[in-house]
């Protein structure tokens, strides 16, 4: 194998001495076990969805005797829910696909919002000195330390009272605030970055506005697109936010979360329950499949010349 | 790298597209049939336990009998809220329903606070020949009057469901076994039970802890003769249940709201407990320490379960206790009235593997009164005592439109109906707190279970205990600022409030340390700073 | 001598120049105006508005009919009286247990990621199925994790009673249980070596690693000298943001064991959420005042640690 054909990360090993080579060996098989682990938690919930609640109550680690794909449409029609929607003012029942929908729109929303909110305040904060700075600076660390507690009662107040409550657009737009959640991550990357890019715009005849959104914005791109895949994720997961402030439109966490809770009722066993979660898993499993290359290959390259 | 996303760029769009078709809201399909031209009012259920299918039977069919109201009704929203969150909610101004079917009594708040509509009504109707408050067991009438009632007097809730909890065996089991106490004198050869009547759901029970440890002796040998998940908290209802056979009922509500008379059984003294001198109550209640030995030897005996089922939640149990007549089998369980009903699919499971035999309408599981310990009060004269986690209650939001609110009464009478009633055993395998009749034939279509629960409800025989209600009344339990736990003791520097975390799976101490520690849980220096925290 | 200053007028040139950097700065300040003006009218109305209840409940009582009155200081009373009771040391050992479980937890949730996250942007073998299966329980659903564990833990003693071997159920058993969620936290907290680290080790400038490559830095080298230095920043924040909910996140107790916990497993953030969940509206004054407690130790606390964590910046810090 010629030299110039190996990646970045075999030439770096090649050279690598006998600690450096048994160190990282050591945590490749580590990384590769941790990996494994949870793979096999997807292989159980797949090898116990197709199980009936017999053989999963008492054989819940061995392969099933006999397979029950019938768990997946029995889980598929109860997914749905049946609600009043106070927009419509009218009884629903959300199928998978509406649930599906809310979910998408929920996600990307919130995500947007929950990054572009405090990359607003961390550019300003990391970049520029003015009155008030290491107050608002301060304010944000104070943020992140207390605790919300019973505010759940005045949040919905408030937003009653403005007429935002249960409107998922209001909601996407109010939820994330400047100082919260990516604040300082977002300022720790905007702190780093070189200043040699702003003075360059500048002297170019860039303002401001054109620094940040086309200077600076996509240098932090690659913090942004990994924060927004994590956000995703964790959006697609929320059922609270939906439960207290979005009831009207339901999203697949939440129809899951009621799915759960209902499983008593609906006489749902162990084996219905993980076919719903798998279900609800799918769309984001094959988007996280076919984003690979994409995540790996967000990076800016520098753009300094000279 | 262009190729890969535009694989991606059309992945994404298609599932966009997809969930395009998504954006359409369906109609309704939740079994309810609305018509677009009327204006619905709406029901929140609470759905733990005995579920919404009943509500919808009931729902659909007056829908269909009132064609010519401007008004249908339909379920709003299913949910396993409490009334203290729906309190939250409507205080907030979030009203998501106008009639709130909930599981527990807790509505001190709502009925004081001016938002809900007078059900005084409903309580004065009739139906079927029968009142009302003449379908409640006449010992419960007053106590669910009085928790629906605000301050101003007037009713604005009424109660519902009655989450009955007890000791189920399998029938069929005992019956194989030979288990059933046998008396040749009777016709069906069994003997009379607690009540004394023959061929009542009683027969063949043991009445006495002698009996009964004889009993658990032969099944565990070559059986288990229980298996237990706290997650429907049987300690705690085991205690009430041993408490309330040995003391009486009015000692057992003294036990709650330290307020009352407690009578000792042995000696028929009677002493005069006040929210004051509360703290002495456990040392002098004997019926506390009969329900510890109850725990100790027979619910968490380790030669009659097994302990590696320990921390299983109840649909485990109930699924375990189902399946297990292929392995060791179980006799006994813990666990509410509604448990069939939440068991559908483990029958489902049980006979698509095993026959039909298995299923719920063959297998003859019934509740088994806790019998009593020697030197048990008389002041019961036989009659076996059950208790209950919670009574479900409905209450109205008031809304300004009066012809609504007229037909939310009409609803609501109606629901206290023989034919509601009904439906309400046929759907749930469970009765209300309201009585009804049954003929023989619409018995005989119902499950050995339902029909024991049937039988047992509508006995005679049967005192219920409401320890949910009983805590409502209690300024112990709502108008406390220092919290106040019933079972919680400091054993090695630490709280612990829960007795089974305590004994079973954490093995702190025994049944016998932690009801000593109980007794001298307080003293009348300790306790001053509870009674001074009261809010009266 | 003295020299009196005299004030000389400014040229055409100076006044210009003065007035272009005033407009300059006029601009600028409008810009940040601008910029802010959302994310502090959304602070205002949507944190401010909200949260200060809960800094006003640590000074008041509330009754069973959600009536507040004032009640100064007798909540924080309570609440020290009750953190240093000699009856119940729970909230002590709680205390304890938060910072305990942080350490445990973050000397591996710190550092094995970034040597994870390098492992996958190195792309040794199978690191990117890895870097594929690690997101898996974030994809899924942590309520199908937390259940997936549930299960193994309670079902292990059953496994390995048939080899012989008595094993304890690890969840339930209080000697245990601390330990098991500590790994359960290890073990649900690497998964940002997935995507946060490789994609920043990425943004470091490929000059850093070729001029690396030239010096002959080994793989280890390279990490420690070149790419953690420059992702500091980005380190620092996770650690911060990290230390600051030590007192006040319940964590997963919650899923685990309801109202519950073992007391050698509870964490201060737990006891709060439960007390105010579980305890009525008349411990709501109690519980914000102990999270008013947690927030007076941790913030400096919190500040202490930037403080350091910037000091130890090798290419930032002054």
């Amino acid at each position: 194998m010629r030299a110039n054909s190996l990646t970045k990360g075999e030439r770096s090993f090649k050279r690598a001495n006998i600690i450096s080579k048994t160190f990282f060996i050591t945590f490749n098989i580590l990384l590769i076990l941790y990996a494994a682990s949870f793979l096999y938690l997807v292989f159980w919930c797949l090898m116990n969805s197709v199980k009936d609640s017999f053989y999963a109550a008492y054989y819940p680690f061995r392969l099933p005797d006999k397979l029950f794909f019938s768990n997946f449409s029995y889980a598929w029609s109860k997914i749905s829910i049946t609600q009043w929607n106070g927009v419509l003012q009218k009884n629903v029942t959300y199928t998978y696909w509406n649930m599906f929908f809310y979910s998408v729109c929920f996600s990307v929303g919130m995500t947007i919002m929950s990054i572009f909110t405090p990359f607003l305040a961390a550019y300003i904060l990391a970049r520029y000195k003015f009155p008030g700075r290491n107050f608002l600076f301060s304010m944000a660390i104070f943020i992140m330390v207390l605790p919300a507690m019973a505010s759940l009662a005045s949040s919905l107040y408030i937003r009653k009272q403005l007429g935002i409550y249960d409107n998922m657009l209001f909601h996407m737009i109010t939820a994330y605030g400047g100082f919260e959640g990516n604040f300082l991550l977002l300022y720790g990357v905007a702190k780093g970055l070189s200043g040699d890019y702003a003075e360059a715009a500048k002297m170019d005849g860039a303002g401001n506005h054109t620094i940040m959104y086309r200077i600076f914005l996509p240098m932090m791109l690659p913090t942004m697109g990994a924060l927004f895949v994590i956000g995703f994720l964790g959006s697609w997961n929320d059922y609270m936010t939906i439960i207290t402030y979005l009831p009207s439109t339901p999203n697949l966490a939440y129809g899951v979360y009621l799915f759960k809770e209902n499983a008593t009722v609906n006489q749902i066993s162990l084996p219905i329950m993980l076919s719903a979660y798998l279900i609800i898993a799918l769309p984001t499993i094959i988007v996280w499949t076919c984003s690979q290359k994409l995540i790996r290959g967000m990076a800016v390259v520098g753009g300094l010349k000279g | 790298m262009k190729k890969l996303a535009k694989v991606i760029a059309v992945c994404c769009a298609a599932m966009l597209s997809l969930s395009m078709f998504g954006a359409c809201l369906t109609e309704d399909d939740s079994g309810i049939k609305l018509n677009p031209n009327k204006e619905t009012i709406n029901v929140s259920m609470f759905v733990g336990g005995f579920g919404a299918e009943y509500m919808k039977k009931i729902i659909n069919t007056w829908n269909e009998e009132h064609q010519d109201s401007k008004y249908q009704f339909n379920i709003g929203r299913e949910h396993q809220d409490t009334a203290a969150t729906a309190e939250e909610k409507i205080n907030s101004g979030v009203v998501e329903a106008d009639i709130y079917v909930n599981d527990d009594p807790g509505i001190y708040g709502l009925v004081n606070g001016g938002k809900l509509l007078n059900l005084g009504e409903v309580w004065d109707s009739s139906s079927d020949g029968i009142s009302f408050r003449e379908r409640l067991r006449e010992a419960d009438a007053k106590l669910f009057e009085e928790i629906c009632t605000g301050k101003d007097g007037k009713i604005y809730a009424m109660p519902w469901t009655q989450g009955v909890t007890g000791m189920l065996y399998d029938r069929d089991f005992f019956e194989e076994e030979g288990w059933l106490l046998e008396d040749s004198t009777t016709k069906n050869g069994l003997t009379k039970g607690t009540d004394g009547i023959e061929g009542t759901f009683d027969d063949g029970l043991p009445q006495t802890m002698g009996e009964f440890k004889s009993l658990c002796e032969e099944i565990s040998d070559g059986f288990w003769p229980f298996i237990v998940s706290d997650i429907v908290n049987p300690t705690n209802e085991c205690i009430d249940a041993v408490m309330a056979r040995y003391l009486g009922v009015e000692s057992f509500i003294t036990s709650y709201t330290l307020d009352g008379n407690y009578t000792d059984p042995a000696t028929g003294e009677v002493t005069k407990i006040t929210p004051k001198d509360g703290w002495k109550f456990n040392s002098i209640n004997v019926g506390l320490k009969k329900a510890f030995e109850f725990l100790e030897d027979f619910l968490y005996n380790g030669d009659y379960r097994d302990v590696d089922e320990v921390g299983i939640d109840h649909i485990a149990q109930g699924e375990k206790f189902l399946f297990s007549h292929e392995f060791t089998r179980i006799a006994m369980f813990f666990d509410g009235c509604w448990w069939l009903n939440e068991k559908s699919a483990a029958f489902a499971s049980d006979v698509q593997r095993h026959g039909a035999k298995w299923s719920a309408d063959n297998r003859d599981i019934r509740f088994m009164p806790i019998p009593a310990y020697e030197g048990a009060t008389d002041s019961l004269q036989g009659k076996s005592v059950f208790v209950t986690n919670n009574v479900g209650t409905i209450f109205a939001v008031k809304s300004d439109d009066e012809e609504k609110n007229a037909e939310i009464i009409k609803f609501l009478k109606n629901l206290v109906t023989d034919r509601s009633l009904k439906e309400f055993i046929k759907t749930t395998n469970c009765m209300t707190s309201f009585k009804c009749t049954l003929s023989e034939d619409e018995l005989s279509k119902l499950t050995p279970y339902a029909r024991s629960v049937y039988e047992m409800m509508n006995s005679d025989s049967v005192v219920f205990v409401h320890p949910a209600i009983y805590k409502q009344k209690s300024l112990f339990y709502t108008s406390i600022s220092v919290p106040y736990y019933r079972y919680g003791i400091t054993y090695n520097n630490v709280l612990y409030t829960n007795i089974y975390k305590t004994v079973v799976e954490q093995k702190r101490c025994t049944f016998n340390e932690y009801y000593t520690e109980l007794c001298n849980r307080y003293d009348e220096q300790s306790w001053q700073t509870i009674y001074d925290a009261l809010v009266f | 001598m003295k020299y009196k200053y005299k004030k000389q007028a400014l040229s055409l040139g100076q006044k210009e120049k003065r007035l272009g950097l005033m407009k300059e700065k006029v601009q600028t300040y409008l810009f940040i105006a601008v910029v802010l003006a959302w994310p502090i009218v959304q602070f205002l109305v949507f944190w401010l508005y909200t949260n200060i209840q809960s800094i006003m409940l640590a000074f008041a009582k509330v009754d069973v009919d959600l009536n507040m009155t004032f009640n100064g200081l007798n909540n924080f009373k309570a609440a020290f009286a009750d953190f240093f009771s000699k009856e119940d040391i729970s909230l002590r050992r709680a205390f304890i247990n938060s910072f305990t479980r942080y350490f445990a937890t973050n000397i591996v949730t710190y550092t094995i990621p970034i040597i994870f996250g390098f492992i996958i942007f190195k792309k040794l073998p199978l690191s990117g199925i890895a870097r594929y299966c690690v997101m898996l329980p974030s994809i899924i659903s942590s309520m199908m994790t937390s259940l997936v564990f549930e299960q193994l833990v309670h079902s292990l003693p059953k496994l390995f009673a048939g080899l012989g071997i008595v094993v304890p159920d690890m969840l339930i058993d209080p000697a245990y249980s601390f330990q098991t969620m500590t790994f359960y936290a290890m073990w649900t907290g690497c998964t940002s070596c997935a995507i946060m680290y490789p994609n920043m080790f990425n943004s470091v400038d490929s000059q850093l690693h070729e001029a690396a490559e030239i010096d002959g830095c080994t793989m280890l080298k390279e990490l420690w000298h070149v790419y953690i230095p420059c992702i500091w920043p980005t380190i620092t924040t996770f650690v911060v943001t990290g230390f600051s909910s030590i007192l006040s996140s319940p964590g997963v107790l919650f899923a685990f064991y309801g109202d519950q916990a073992p007391y050698e497993t509870a964490t201060y953030g737990y006891m709060v959420f439960v007390k105010s969940k579980f305890g009525g509206p008349t411990q709501y004054g109690y519980t914000a005042a102990l999270s008013l407690m947690g927030v007076i130790i941790v913030y400096p606390l919190t500040l202490l640690i930037k403080y350091l964590m910037e000091k130890g910046d090798r290419i930032n810090a002054s």
